[in-house]
Formats: structure tokens, C-alpha cells, sequence
């Protein structure tokens, strides 16, 4: 039996170390590594099931057509696969140009081989791709505009905080590995406050769950803000030599009363006396917002809000203390981190056309125009589930001649494609990964060969450059094939860091070069103050927002504000599941029997009114589309909420995408495709 | 000290890794495990906590399987204290299911068997945790050598009993009991109806159980009136209705070709005694029937066998831990032997004391279920009632003799509605069960409602 060390790729905070057991060339076991100190309980369920996921019977094993006007796929070879594919690459490539090709690589998959697709479409001559990201752009804005730089304390440093707020993060569910920490904080006296409108497993460890109205987070901060100065209960000497615009923004919070916040947020007065007290007397004080909360339209505004609480008390820089949103310390192979880095160019290059928002991707697809989009190359992503405002994204890729799809199982964007061709899995391929929580630096070992015909992205983009005669072609450097290429390939990426050689890290995860223990001990921020800055000159100039983190109402609100006429009355959440990444492992039977069909959660009062009952099938819907699915009625709701998991796909019982629209956050490029609107009704209510 | 599982519903978040963890380990299919999560108020009503338990098999220091299973299949690995059960001499009898309140022991359909947490014995003899302990992400379920006294349940819907598990289950930090929501007010909050118990008893699956005790009852009723001599059974008709019984009795097992070995735990199991006092009896009335009818010796053993066999097949019911003592159920097999022998062998006597008996036992225990809000059937009572009780007797002071076998007709009619409802309100302990116990305890307690106490002593 050998043992690997290997780790998780996925788009996920915990980005776990492993030790996978082979025998007789096939996994047996997936065993926790202790080398990697914020996972040392080892990987959670979806990565237990990766013992399915790699021997399912539904993996794509070879390439596949799709029957011109059908659904249904027959096996052709990798030849016929790849000449299909060559040739139409060079028709667009002499006809409209290569820019007609749209080349779209979501978060499937992390590693630095990825970078050989780009390479690719340089070489091929140019692409259109996409700008902005899904997930986390307007708070990584925020953290940029406000802190300098995104970065945090190691993911332990949490348990030596005395007061933690989970600000709409539901760690025990999309960062387990992180309530062992809370875990300890809580058993060394520290108290939890979770924000969430929803009563979350993180909820159930909190000794305060505070529910908002969703989008209202921002003034829920400024009046916590207002009564901190008020009752004098700030950090005066902090302020003084840390803090950028502190005046301003005072005088701006003076009409952000309790009463102003509890008409906004629907959270009583004396809940918001209750956190402010709590923020105000204990100490320190870490918070740790989720993802979810930036995704509406006004949220990068509410993330420089909530940075407010914890810069005007003096809690960054000290153990126990700060701000635990994107950790990209070990983001050291990027020449640019993000946000920056997925940005529009402010000088096109001509070759590489990055003018697709990812938010408003099918939109956006549908518009572009010298040339118009011809044909998708989809890898690493399922932007048909995935992606808001689902209809639209159908009608672009639909609008296209041929749809190029790379995946492990056919997904709703498979199903779209003329050619789909079978992706590797983490196993299959070596590769070496950073993290986004904890600063270690992973060796995505190989640790059994690919099964069937699959093969992996960088020897496909080889086998096409070669048959479209282009530049590298056979260089092992540019499309490694063989695992000493690859290794060759990863070794020359860690050439700069001596510490991270290839040979350390298959034993061992390694912590990233310089990556500190206590994020901004030094006081150091990268803000063209120098300081923390509450005030951001670049906010407006960038983004046209308030440089001052002034609250507005989320697009659609139900109290106004909202573009259409009639108001859809209920809020309508997509959170993230234990279950699944995304659209991820949720095909899989070990996932499946856990949460066979998907639910909408609903809470009792709002069910009555709607004479809707537990398990009954009702209809989710807006202008953008709608989902019919089975009504959980759930107590610990907000009222006037409505929750469904994201990730199901359309044969499952459907995307939560039918319903989100595809708009921009105020700032970052990101997708407020949590900015939603719904009405629900019981299927046979005659509607 | 002893190895134990040690679980914390503080840091447990209901992931489910630990039952993937099992199936994996133990090469039990995809969805298949021996380990099961149950969660206490998952509809999230206000005021009340929300945790999970993670339980498989907890090898109890006195293993109610062990001791009930008819075959000697359990045994201990006295290195590590792992319970084992044999697979390869489980006769799929399904007793230790019912015997063990955690719903430990999984039965294999495909197989016939019954399959269990071996607490990855394999594992322990390597010195490693056993899988899913080894798994847990958070922490939450762990595997340690702990001293006797640290071995407590501190939490309401674990069910208690006097097995001693191996298992420590720390108690819910204080601000987890209440915790405290900003929208905590729900003007309907929805409460789900009864979750399902999670038994392995349930009526649809024993019905052969009830045509073989009634059967029994009916055989033990009719060797006695032969002997007094009030009635004179052809033996085929018996062999052949004996035949029918053994049927019924093993269209219950998984695995009929181990059947004999249902009689190795005559120390300890009330299975194994029952197979060996029902034997006797068919044995015996064979013999008196058939080869010496007018030996009152013969005759009065076989009755006597008979007695105790009812007896035994009474007692069998006695593991399902909480469930009343069977002789005060008026469905008992003994009560229904001893009916039915009344009014076969014309005993006033005893056909009017048990027909009343049962009577005050059938509407005592109706008035109890209706008392606690379970659903009682009123037209299947007044059957059971009027058909079975009044009837019978009604016929007989008609005219006793020429009514006799409508009399047992009827009888027979009313006993099978009255075993049927006696399977069908079996509930055996399980944590599933026990928490639905709990959380309808809570909320009685809230809206003054008047419940049954929980039955759990902890929280």
C-alpha cells in the first residue's frame, strides 16, 4: 500500500491536506494529514466521497458528441475529437478571428497548470474571456480600499479572540475546519454572535443570533459604529495613529441612531444595544464575514462598514483580533493578486479581449459585437448553473455555432456542448495549490493514473497546438504531458522560494514565505494614506460610490427603491451547503443520500399566509424564471425570507439561477446575484 | 477502562463525514453505514436547541443483543473490548435489533444477515482510532480509554438503559439550551408531526409473528380440551397446523439453513428457550395424539410444554427495553392460550375470568393511548370488543355445545385484531424515537399541555 500526500483543489476555504492510501493502482482510503495545522482533522465529507467521484460509473471516460438536435451523446475518439475541434478554431481563426472565441474557466479546479490554457489561446492568437469573478470581489474591494491588502491572521489565531462574529458566514457548514478554532475559543470563555438571517448550524454554537433583513448589513454596522463613538467606547490612540477619515466618518454616522438601523434591519434596538455592548467591552474581537452577504448590489459599502467596527476599536493587528474575510498570503505565483488581477485591463492588449462581466455573462455574451461570439471553450466551471440569471446564459451559449465543454460528468453546461471532452480529477494529475484561509502552499500530488481515455487539460491545449501548427507545440515547458514535465513545469514555477522545493512538499504542506502569524502586527497598510482608511478617495474615483461607506438600499428591496412596479414580497437566499462546492459532488450517491431533492425552506407564517404546507410542491418565481420545488417550513427563518441551497442542477430539480439577475456589486466586478426578489405559491393554487 | 466513543454535541455540525468514514472503511456500499446521525428539533422551533447524535454500536459492557441473540453470533474481543457479531452464524432472526435500544445492529437484505460496528476492530489491533472517530473534522466524535465513571450521557434523547454503552457524551454548553434569535417569533410555528421511530419493529414487517402466536395459542388450546376431553383433534390436523406455525416462525428469518442454531443461548435468550419449549410441545402433543392417546402423562406434559411455550413466546417481548411488562397486555399469548383453552374445553371458568380480564386490559390500555394523544380506532376497539369478548361468551350461554366453533371463530378473529394492534403499537426505544419523545416532552411542558414524562432521566 503507498501513501500520498496530497490536498483538495476545490473552491473552498479549507483547501485540506490529505494522505490517500493506494492499493493495487486504486484509492482505498483518504486519510486526515496533520501537516497542514488548519485541517488537521482532515477533509470533510465531499472529500470522503471522492472515493465515488473518481469511480463513479456516470464519469466521462472518453470524448463525446453531442446527435445534432438532441441530447444525447455518442463516444468518439480523442482524433476525431480533437481534428472536430481544430478544425472549427481554425475557421473562426482565419474567418471573423479568434477573438470570436469565447474561453470561460471558472473555480472548478485550483492549481498553476492552469495558466496553460491561457497560454494556449495566446499562442492560437487571442480570445474573448470574462472580467470580475463570482464569488468574493466586492469585499475583497472593501479589505483593498480599507486595509491595503488582503490578507489575515492564521486561521488558529481565531481561538485566542474573545468575541467572534460570524457575520453572515456559516462556518460549520462552508469552513468546518474552522469552528474547530471557534471551538476552542469558545471553550477558553469567548462568546459567539452570529448575523444571519437564516438559523444556521454556526447558529446553533452562538449565544446571539442576530437576523437582519438580507442586504441591510451595512446599516446594522453604522448604527454599531454610532454607538461605540456615542458611549466612547473606541480606541482614541489607534484611531489617532492608524485610522484614515475617522472624523467624516463619525460625523457621517451621526444619524445612523439605533431606531434609523432597527427600521432598516428589522433587528430590535435593544438587540443592537445588546452587540454593541458586546463589541464595545470585550476584547479582542475578531470578525469573520462570509461571502454571501457582498454578493448584492450595495455590499461593498456594507463590507467597509463592517471593517469600520473593528479599525475605530483598535482591533487589527493583535493577536485574537482583525478581520478574517481572504487570506492571499499564499498567493505568491501572482504577479498581481486579486482583486486586482481580474479586473479589465486599463490598456487592452489586442490579442486577449477581457470584456465579458462574469456577473453578467450571458448578457454580455449575447451583446458583444466585431467580432460577435461564434463558439465556447467551457473548463473548470458550469456556468449554466452557476451563473445568474440562468435563461440568459441558456440563450447565449444556445446562440453560438459550437460549445466546447471539458468536465468529469455531464453537467447542465455539458449538455450544452457539441464536444464534450472528459477532465481529469485531483488524483490524476500533479499540481501545486495556494489557499485563501489558511497561507500553506500544497503539492496536489498524482497518485494514481487517469482511468479510461481521460486526459489531462495540458496535454488536450498540446494536442490542439499541435494540430494548429502552433508555436510549443511539442514543448514539454509551455504543455507538459509526462509527469516529469509537470514536475519540471511546478519546479520552475518555485524556483524564486528555495524553502519550497518539490521534494519538501511531498512530504509536507509548507507555509507561504513571509506569511504572518498576525496580519498587519507591523501596522503596515497598503492604502495611499498609510493608513486604515475609512474614507477612500479611490472608492469614488474607482467606483463612483461614497468614499465614505454610506448605507443605500440593496436594488431589490422590498422597501423601495426597487425599479419595477409590483414588489415580489420575499427575499430569496441561495446559501452554500456541506453538501456540495457549488455544483459539485452534488451527483454523487454518498451526497445525494443526505439531501435527495432540493428544498425550498420557508418560514411557518409565510407559508399559512400562502396556504402552503410542509412537503408541498410550490413555485418559486420572478420575471427572470422559476423553479417548482418541494416547501420545508423552517422556524428559525426570517420571516419574509426564502432560502434554497445553490449548486442543484437543472435535472436535479433546478438552479436558483433561474431567479437571480445578472447585475454587478457596487464595487469589484462581482455577481449581486444575491439580490433577489421571489413570490412563492403552492402548485395548485390556481395561479 | 475500556474503550470508548466519546462524542461532543457542542462541536458536532451534523456533516455526516463519520457515516461516510464507516461505509468507506468497512466496504459497505455507498450509502449503506453503520453509523447514523440524528438530529434533535430540526425544524428549528424557537427557544429549544438544535444538536445532532452520532451513534453506531456502543459495545455495552452488558450487550442486550449478546445476550438476546438465539445463536451465540456475539461474542467479545476481550483485547480491545470490540463486540463482534459473527456473520457467519447469524441465522437473520432480527432479535438484536430488538433488543438493543441504539438501533445498532443493520440488517442485510440482500444477505439475510444481520451487520454491525465492529468498532474497527481491525483498526484498534493496528493501534489506530477506529474510521469514523480517525474522520471527524471537527473533533466531535472521538475514541478514548476511559475509567467507568467518566461513561455518561449527559443529554435528553440519548436513550438511557442499563447496558452501560461505551460511550461518553459531554453535556451542551449552557448558551447553546436557549439560544437567543432576534427573530425568535413565530405566530405558527409549523411542529412536525411524529418523525418516524426508526424500529425494527413495525407490523407490517411481523405479521407472520402474529399468525404464529395466535397459532400457538390455538394448538396449546386445543391439546388441553383434548385432554379433557372435550374435544378430540385428528393429529394430522395438528401436524399439519404445527407445520404451518414452524412456517410462519421461519418465514421470519434471513437465514434458514442456520436455523437450528437457534437453540444454542438457552442460558441467557428467551428466543432460544421459546424454539425449545415450542419443540417440546409439537413434540410432545405429537406423541399424545398420535401415539398414546390415553396416557394422561403424555397428555398433561404436552399441555404443560404448551404452557411454558406460551410463556416463553410472552417473554420474548421483554427486551424491548421500555415496553410494559407483556402480562399486562391483553393481547399477551399466555392470555390468549388460556381464553381460547376455556372455550375449547368448556371451562366456565377460565373462559369468563380471561374474556373479562382481557376486556379491563384492552379498555385500560386504549383509555392510556388516548390519555397521551396517540391515535386510538374506535370501529377496530369495538370489534376487538364485541367480536372477540362478548360474543363468544354471548354464544355460549345460548348453547355452549353447538356453538363452540363459531365461539373460537370469533375469539380468534378478536385475539388476531388485538396481536396486530400489539405489534403495531410496539414502540422500541431507539435515539430517533427518543428524541421526538424529548422535543414533544419540551413542548407539552411550554403549552401546558399534559404529556407523558420524557423518559429520559438526563437534561
Amino acid at each position: 500500500m503507498n501513501i500520498f500526500t496530497t490536498a483538495c483543489p476545490r473552491n473552498c476555504y479549507s483547501t485540506c491536506a490529505m494522505k490517500v492510501q493506494v492499493e493495487n493502482g486504486r484509492i482505498r482510503r483518504i486519510e486526515p494529514h496533520t501537516g497542514n495545522q488548519a485541517t488537521p482533522g482532515g477533509a470533510c465529507l465531499k472529500g470522503l466521497s471522492y472515493l465515488e467521484r473518481v469511480y463513479s460509473p456516470d464519469r466521462i471516460l472518453q470524448p463525446l458528441r453531442r446527435r445534432p438536435g438532441s441530447g444525447e451523446f455518442d463516444p468518439i475518439s480523442w482524433n476525431e475529437a480533437l481534428e472536430t475541434i481544430a478544425g472549427k478554431l481554425d475557421e473562426l481563426r482565419s474567418g471573423p478571428g479568434p477573438q470570436s472565441v469565447l474561453y470561460y474557466a471558472a473555480s472548478g479546479t485550483k492549481g498553476l497548470l492552469n495558466a496553460v490554457g491561457m497560454d494556449f489561446w495566446r499562442r492560437f492568437g487571442g480570445c474573448t474571456t470574462t472580467f470580475g469573478d463570482l464569488c468574493w470581489p466586492a469585499g475583497l474591494e472593501a479589505t483593498r480600499l480599507t486595509l491595503g491588502e488582503n490578507k489575515h491572521s492564521a486561521p488558529w489565531d481565531i481561538a485566542k479572540a474573545k468575541l467572534i462574529v460570524l457575520w453572515g458566514k456559516n462556518a460549520a457548514e462552508t469552513n468546518i475546519h474552522q469552528m474547530v478554532f471557534v471551538d476552542q475559543a469558545l471553550d477558553a470563555g469567548a462568546k459567539l454572535v452570529v448575523v444571519d438571517p437564516r438559523r444556521t448550524q454556526s447558529a446553533e454554537r452562538a449565544a446571539l443570533l442576530v437576523q437582519p433583513r438580507p442586504g441591510t448589513d451595512g446599516a446594522l454596522a453604522l448604527a454599531l459604529a454610532r454607538l461605540l463613538i456615542v458611549s466612547d467606547r473606541i480606541d482614541h490612540q489607534f484611531i489617532r495613529d492608524h485610522v484614515h477619515g475617522f472624523e467624516a466618518f463619525a460625523s457621517m454616522v451621526e444619524v445612523c441612531t439605533p431606531e434609523w438601523a432597527a427600521d432598516i434591519t428589522d433587528v430590535s434596538t435593544a438587540f443592537i444595544h445588546q452587540l454593541a455592548e458586546h463589541i464595545g467591552t470585550i476584547r479582542p474581537v475578531t470578525i469573520s464575514p462570509g461571502f454571501g452577504m457582498q454578493r448584492y448590489t450595495n455590499s461593498g459599502q456594507t463590507m467597509r462598514a463592517l471593517l469600520a467596527l473593528l479599525a475605530i476599536t483598535g482591533n487589527i493587528g493583535k493577536p485574537g483580533a482583525g478581520w478574517v474575510y481572504a487570506n492571499l498570503q499564499s498567493h505568491i505565483f501572482d504577479e498581481v493578486r486579486d482583486p486586482i488581477a481580474f479586473y479589465p485591463p486599463e490598456r487592452p492588449d489586442g490579442v486577449v479581449r477581457i470584456s465579458i462581466s462574469t456577473a453578467r455573462l450571458g448578457k454580455d455574451m449575447l451583446a458583444t459585437r466585431d467580432p460577435e461570439l461564434r463558439m465556447a471553450w467551457v473548463e473548470r466551471g458550469n456556468p449554466v448553473t452557476q451563473n445568474p440569471e440562468t435563461n440568459t446564459v441558456l440563450e447565449a451559449f444556445r446562440a453560438l455555432d459550437f460549445r466546447v465543454v471539458v468536465d468529469q460528468f455531464l453537467t447542465d453546461t455539458a449538455r450544452e456542448a457539441d464536444i464534450v471532452l472528459p477532465a481529469k480529477t485531483m488524483f490524476e494529475q500533479s499540481d501545486v495549490i495556494g489557499a485563501y484561509w489558511h497561507a500553506y502552499i500544497q503539492f496536489k500530488q498524482k497518485v494514481i493514473d487517469p482511468p479510461g481515455a481521460v486526459k489531462p487539460e495540458s496535454e488536450i491545449y498540446g494536442l490542439l497546438a499541435e494540430r494548429l501548427g502552433l508555436p510549443g507545440a511539442d514543448d514539454g515547458t509551455v504543455f507538459p504531458v509526462s509527469d516529469e514535465e509537470v514536475e519540471t513545469y511546478l519546479s520552475a514555477r518555485l524556483s524564486p522560494f528555495p524553502e519550497l522545493s518539490l521534494e519538501r512538499l511531498r512530504e509536507d504542506p509548507q507555509l507561504a514565505p513571509g506569511q504572518e502569524e498576525v496580519a498587519f502586527a507591523d501596522r503596515v497598510f497598503a492604502t495611499p494614506s498609510g493608513k486604515i482608511e475609512l474614507e477612500s478617495e479611490e472608492a469614488y474615483r474607482r467606483w463612483g460610490v461614497d468614499a465614505l461607506p454610506v448605507y443605500t438600499e440593496p436594488v431589490e428591496s422590498v422597501r423601495g427603491g426597487a425599479p419595477d412596479a409590483d414588489i415580489l414580497p420575499l427575499y430569496l437566499m441561495t446559501p452554500n451547503t456541506k453538501n456540495r462546492i457549488h455544483s459539485q459532488f452534488n451527483n454523487l450517491r454518498m451526497i445525494r443520500q443526505l439531501s435527495p431533492r432540493p428544498l425550498v425552506h420557508i418560514h411557518p407564517d409565510d407559508a399559512r399566509r400562502r396556504r402552503i404546507r410542509d412537503g408541498d410542491l410550490v413555485r418559486v418565481h420572478n420575471d427572470r424564471g422559476e423553479l417548482i420545488l418541494e416547501a420545508s417550513l423552517d422556524n428559525g427563518l426570517k420571516a419574509g425570507c426564502v432560502s434554497i441551497t445553490n449548486g442543484w442542477w437543472i435535472s436535479e430539480g433546478g438552479t436558483v439561477n433561474f431567479c437571480s439577475a445578472g447585475r454587478e456589486t457596487d464595487m469589484g466586478h462581482g455577481a449581486a446575484f444575491h439580490d433577489v426578489r421571489v413570490e412563492v405559491r403552492a402548485l395548485d393554487d390556481g395561479e | 477502562m475500556a474503550n470508548s466513543f466519546v462524542f461532543d454535541p457542542n462541536r458536532c455540525t451534523g456533516c455526516h463525514a463519520c457515516r461516510l468514514a464507516c461505509s468507506i472503511e468497512n466496504d459497505l456500499g455507498l450509502e449503506r453505514s453503520w453509523r447514523r446521525i440524528d438530529t434533535y428539533n430540526r425544524n428549528h422551533l424557537p427557544n429549544l436547541p438544535l444538536y445532532h447524535l452520532s451513534l453506531a454500536c456502543n459495545h455495552c459492557n452488558e450487550p442486550a443483543c449478546m445476550y438476546a441473540c438465539p445463536a451465540l453470533a456475539y461474542s467479545r474481543d476481550t483485547a480491545t473490548g470490540a463486540l463482534i457479531l459473527d456473520e457467519g452464524k447469524c441465522l437473520g432472526c432480527r432479535y438484536c435489533a430488538w433488543a438493543c435500544p441504539y438501533d445498532a445492529p443493520v440488517f442485510d437484505q440482500a444477505r439475510g444477515i444481520m451487520t454491525k460496528c465492529t468498532f474497527c476492530n481491525h483498526r484498534l489491533l493496528d493501534g489506530l482510532k477506529p474510521a469514523c472517530a480517525a474522520l471527524c473534522p471537527t473533533g466531535a466524535l472521538d475514541f478514548a480509554d476511559l475509567p467507568e465513571d467518566r461513561l455518561r450521557q449527559e443529554i435528553a434523547g440519548f436513550p438511557t438503559s442499563a447496558l452501560q454503552p461505551r460511550l461518553q457524551i459531554k453535556p451542551l454548553r449552557p448558551e447553546r439550551k436557549r439560544p437567543l434569535m432576534t427573530a425568535a417569533d413565530v405566530r405558527n410555528p409549523f411542529v412536525p408531526s411524529q418523525e418516524p421511530s426508526g424500529s425494527e419493529i413495525s407490523l407490517r414487517s411481523e405479521w407472520s409473528l402474529v399468525g404464529f402466536t395466535t397459532l400457538l395459542a390455538v394448538l396449546v388450546a386445543t391439546v388441553t380440551a383434548n385432554l379433557k376431553g372435550a374435544l378430540a383433534v385428528p393429529p394430522l390436523v395438528f401436524l399439519g397446523a404445527a407445520a404451518l406455525k414452524l412456517g410462519l416462525a421461519s418465514a421470519h428469518l434471513g437465514r434458514l439453513s442456520r436455523a437450528y442454531r437457534a437453540v444454542l443461548n438457552l442460558r441467557r435468550s428467551w428466543l432460544s428457550r421459546e424454539v425449545v419449549a415450542v419443540s417440546s410441545f409439537v413434540g410432545l402433543s405429537c406423541a399424545y395424539l398420535w401415539l398414546a392417546p390415553d396416557s394422561r402423562i403424555v397428555g398433561a406434559s404436552a399441555v404443560l410444554a404448551g404452557v411454558a411455550a406460551l410463556w416463553c413466546a410472552d417473554q420474548v417481548y421483554g427486551v424491548l427495553d421500555g415496553a410494559a411488562p407483556v402480562y399486562q397486555h391483553s393481547a399477551s399469548v399466555l392470555w390468549t392460550g388460556l381464553y381460547l383453552s376455556g372455550l375449547l374445553g368448556g371451562t366456565a371458568w377460565l373462559a369468563g375470568l380471561l374474556g373479562f380480564g382481557k376486556m379491563m386490559l384492552y379498555v385500560l390500555r386504549k383509555l392510556r393511548l388516548l390519555d397521551t394523544g396517540k391515535p386510538v380506532r374506535p370501529l377496530i376497539s369495538a370489534a376487538r370488543l364485541v367480536v372477540g369478548l362478548l360474543l363468544p361468551l354471548l354464544l355460549w350461554s345460548i348453547d355452549r355445545e353447538a356453538t363452540v366453533a363459531l365461539q373460537v371463530f370469533f375469539a380468534l378473529l378478536g385475539e388476531a385484531i388485538d396481536r396486530a394492534e400489539f405489534y403495531s403499537e410496539l414502540q422500541p426505544r431507539s435515539p430517533r424515537r427518543q428524541m421526538a419523545l424529548e422535543l414533544d416532552h419540551q413542548l407539552g411542558v411550554r403549552s401546558g399541555r399534559s404529556v407523558e414524562p420524557a423518559l429520559s432521566g438526563a437534561d
